[in-house]
């Protein structure tokens, strides 16, 4: 009898402990998946956000002050002048989000890339994201010019806000009866920027 | 079992509990660094954001309509400042999309909510000084041609452990 209840709690802390284990390794690999993920999108965000920021910092540098700074203004792209490589030629450089087509094989529906040209030079793919949103300001938060800003009021514009997204391209599947109307199966780590940038710097010394 | 054998089990137990609680420790850790490192890149959106709509203002509220040779033209250092009452036909300058001039984010203090996409509240904080132009690091009681501007950022909620803190160094120039 005591052999037998031995038996039994033997198997049922074996059991326990078996659980346990099992357990905390599928939570380890779903945490390694989103910490993983989130890792990779913020350190995408970043290098995206540098190559964008540093060169929409430069917007306008010796682009006299009777000509256009900014050439063409939608809502997920721009053109801009400026003398990027400072040889007295002004260059003209654009941006622009591609089509989610370009990135139909990831499992992310939403990715695309952005897009970069300087001049007539080839297209570059300068990075992976899930939004670039472009917005334009005359005088302050306060004035919103309307995308895609006609020719006219293409001078007008002195701040352009900048809002990127990424997403991983490859998502944590889950669980069908947790998922309602309208989400998405699969969730994607994303990691979010926001920035404000003068069209032109010196306006108001 | 003998009591020697229940001894045993539970010392494995709480061995094997003791392991789970710092496995478990060590998973959090890891999603809070993660956390605070997206915190990090939104409160440096938030500083880069401001510095850059500073970057755009006058450099003192008397450079704005002329040009200034002389300090002695330029605010006095207990007036930085939003400038309350504004001068005739001005909007009071409560926040960035009224200040006009440089100095008038000093003391200012902004809680940003609004962005959408961007999780948490943050808090930034502004101070303005003349520095010492050979020294930028001294802060100058006497009026300089230029001034700093410091800031700090940080997530109020969920709050986040690191403030991040930003300065900004304006110099006044024109081309005559």
């Amino acid at each position: 009898m005591v052999t037998t209840l031995d038996i039994i709690f033997s198997l049922l802390l074996g059991g326990l402990l078996f659980m346990s284990i099992i357990n905390s390794n599928s939570v380890v690999s779903e945490n390694s998946t989103i910490i993983n993920g989130q890792m990779s999108v913020q350190q995408m965000l970043v290098s995206t956000a540098q190559i964008v920021e540093g060169e929409f910092r430069n917007m306008g540098m010796g682009v006299d002050e009777s000509e256009l700074v900014v050439i063409s203004a939608y809502d997920t792209a721009i053109a801009f002048r400026c003398d990027l490589d400072r040889n007295g030629t002004i260059d003209t450089i654009s941006y622009w989000l591609g089509p989610t087509s370009e990135l139909s094989q990831t499992q992310n529906e939403y990715d695309r890339f952005i897009h970069r040209r300087v001049n007539k030079g080839g297209v570059q793919s300068i990075g992976i994201v899930t939004r670039f949103n472009l917005k334009y300001f005359s005088q302050n938060e306060l004035d919103t010019l309307t995308p895609p800003v006609s020719y006219s009021d293409l001078s007008m514009i002195k701040i352009v806000e900048i809002t990127m997204e990424v997403q991983t391209s490859h998502g944590l599947y889950r669980d069908p009866r947790d998922v309602k109307m309208n989400e998405r199966n699969a969730v994607f780590p994303s990691s979010f920027w926001r920035q404000t940038r003068l069209a032109s710097q010196n306006l108001k010394r | 079992m003998s009591t020697n054998q229940v001894l045993l089990t539970l010392g494995a137990f709480i061995i094997f509990s003791l392991m789970l609680v710092s496995f478990y420790k060590l998973l959090a850790n890891s999603g809070d660094m993660i956390n605070n490192a997206q915190a990090g890149i939104s409160e440096l959106s938030f500083a880069t954001t401001y510095m850059e709509l500073a970057q755009g203002l006058a450099f003192d509220e008397a450079t704005i309509d002329s040009n200034r040779h002389t300090v002695n033209d330029l605010t006095l250092t207990s007036n930085l400042g939003p400038d309350n009452p504004p001068p005739f036909g001005e909007p009071t300058e409560d926040g960035f999309n009224h200040f006009d001039d440089f100095d008038d984010l000093n003391n200012f203090e902004i809680t940003d909510t609004t962005q959408k996409g961007i999780a948490g509240i943050f808090k930034t904080h502004f101070n303005v000084h003349y520095v010492n132009p050979t020294n930028i690091n001294q802060i100058s009681t006497p009026r300089t041609f230029v001034k700093r501007l410091d800031m700090w950022v940080l997530r109020i909620s969920p709050p986040s452990k690191d403030t991040l803190k930003a300065s900004l160094i304006l110099g006044y120039f024109h081309f005559d």
